[in-house]
């Protein structure tokens, strides 16, 4: 903190002043382990140790973690008060692990861009290239691809719920889940998805009794704003509406829709709240 | 003089920062007892911590990405916006959908 302290004051003095910052590898820690220990850990091995990497190509055959090292500090005054400001130039590091066919680890490298500057382009002498885009978060999997990749499960983040297809000859289920988090949707004990905020799920069901359910260990408030709501239907190139649904905080409220019968309700304790639609033919 | 102080300010602060967040370890024992290889299934974990941050080999590898204030303690990096310190939970589950190995990863 002294030093800093007398780096403050120079650059209040003179306006602007450069540290350069004494290097590390900040990748040492990891790639001795990997060197020594790892051998051919598998996937989860590495990930139990490593954590979350920073990219992951499609097959999760290539995980790349990334550390940025701080080589230059930078303050600078102006003349108003208060204006003043300071940022760092930070080298960048990518560790590469590649895995085989297995799920087992074939290699690992270093891969670093030329520079201080990490915008740039960072190659491994396998071929394998990381894009440094400098500022940008760490790349993470899209709902929609995580949750495409179940089978018989459609997610719709970003259209109406007018625009989803009909499924001929199958029932479906929309999802409204309420803005509580984290809220997830279950089908037939089934985890079909969680909640999003202005999103909704879809999932198509067989003709029948299904139990549907909306967990949130976080209290649903009692308005009709925030209540989780199901819609269920079952019919061939369009949607009839059977049952409309509204889970809340204490119990379950069920609207009568053009002379269908309220379906049986099993609401359990707790924040756990379960409901059944019955009879659900075509 | 108020240039100075004002970039003395920002190093005062740092001086001044809130207690480090606890060690993987202390964290583990303390507010994550809950996760108990073979014992905690996969909906326990949900029920928890809600979307996971990215999974892997069909969903078998689960990752979180945790924050933790003193209030809340570790608590999903997307639910906590005001977070101070960043973890990875690595929950590997069976075929069974039951925790087979937890690893808590500071960031």
């Amino acid at each position: 903190v002294t030093r800093l302290a007398l780096v403050a004051l120079a650059a209040a003095l003179i306006g602007c002043v450069a540290i350069p910052l004494p290097p590390h590898d900040p990748t040492q820690a990891a790639v001795r382990w990997l060197a020594q220990e790892a051998g051919a850990a598998s996937r989860a091995e590495l990930l139990l140790r490593l954590g979350e990497p920073d990219l992951v190509n499609e097959e999760e055959r290539v995980l790349v973690y990334g550390w940025h090292d701080p080589r230059l500090l930078v303050l600078f005054a102006g003349n108003a008060p208060g204006a003043v400001g300071g940022f760092a130039i930070e080298k960048e590091f990518d560790l590469v692990l590649e895995l085989d066919a297995s799920g087992r680890l074939e290699s690992h490298e270093v891969a670093t861009v030329t520079g201080l500057v990490g915008n740039g382009v960072a190659c491994t002498t396998n071929g394998i290239c990381i894009e440094n885009t400098g500022t940008s978060p760490p790349a993470m999997a899209s709902d929609t691809a995580r949750v495409e990749a179940r089978s018989h499960l459609l997610f719709e983040a970003n259209a109406p719920p007018e625009a989803v297809e009909p499924l001929p000859g199958a029932c479906r289920a929309l999802f409204f889940p309420a803005d509580v988090w984290p809220a997830s949707v279950w089908v037939d004990g089934r985890l079909i998805g969680f909640g999003k905020r202005g999103g909704w799920l879809v999932t198509t069901l067989e003709p029948g009794t299904h139990r549907a359910a909306v967990l949130s260990p976080q209290p649903v408030p009692d308005s009709p704003e925030v209540a989780h709501e199901l819609e269920f239907g079952c019919a061939a190139g369009s949607l009839s509406y059977l049952a409309q649904l509204a889970v809340g905080t204490f119990g379950i409220a069920a609207g009568d829709l053009e002379g269908q019968a309220r379906p049986p309700l099993a609401p359990h304790g707790g924040w756990r709240r379960y409901l059944s639609v019955a009879g659900m033919t075509e | 003089l108020g240039r100075v102080a004002a970039l003395l300010l920002p190093v005062l602060l740092l001086a001044c920062a809130g207690p480090p967040p606890p060690a993987t370890a202390a964290l583990e024992s303390r507010e994550l007892s809950f996760l108990t290889d073979g014992a905690t299934t996969r909906e326990q974990a949900a029920l928890r911590f809600g979307l996971p941050a990215r999974t892997f080999e069909a969903d078998r590898i689960v990752l979180y990405r945790l924050g933790w204030t003193e209030e809340r303690g570790p608590y999903p990096l997307a639910y906590l916006p005001q977070a101070v310190a960043i973890y990875d939970l690595v929950l590997v589950f069976d075929e069974r959908d039951v925790l087979l190995r937890h690893a808590l990863v500071a960031k």
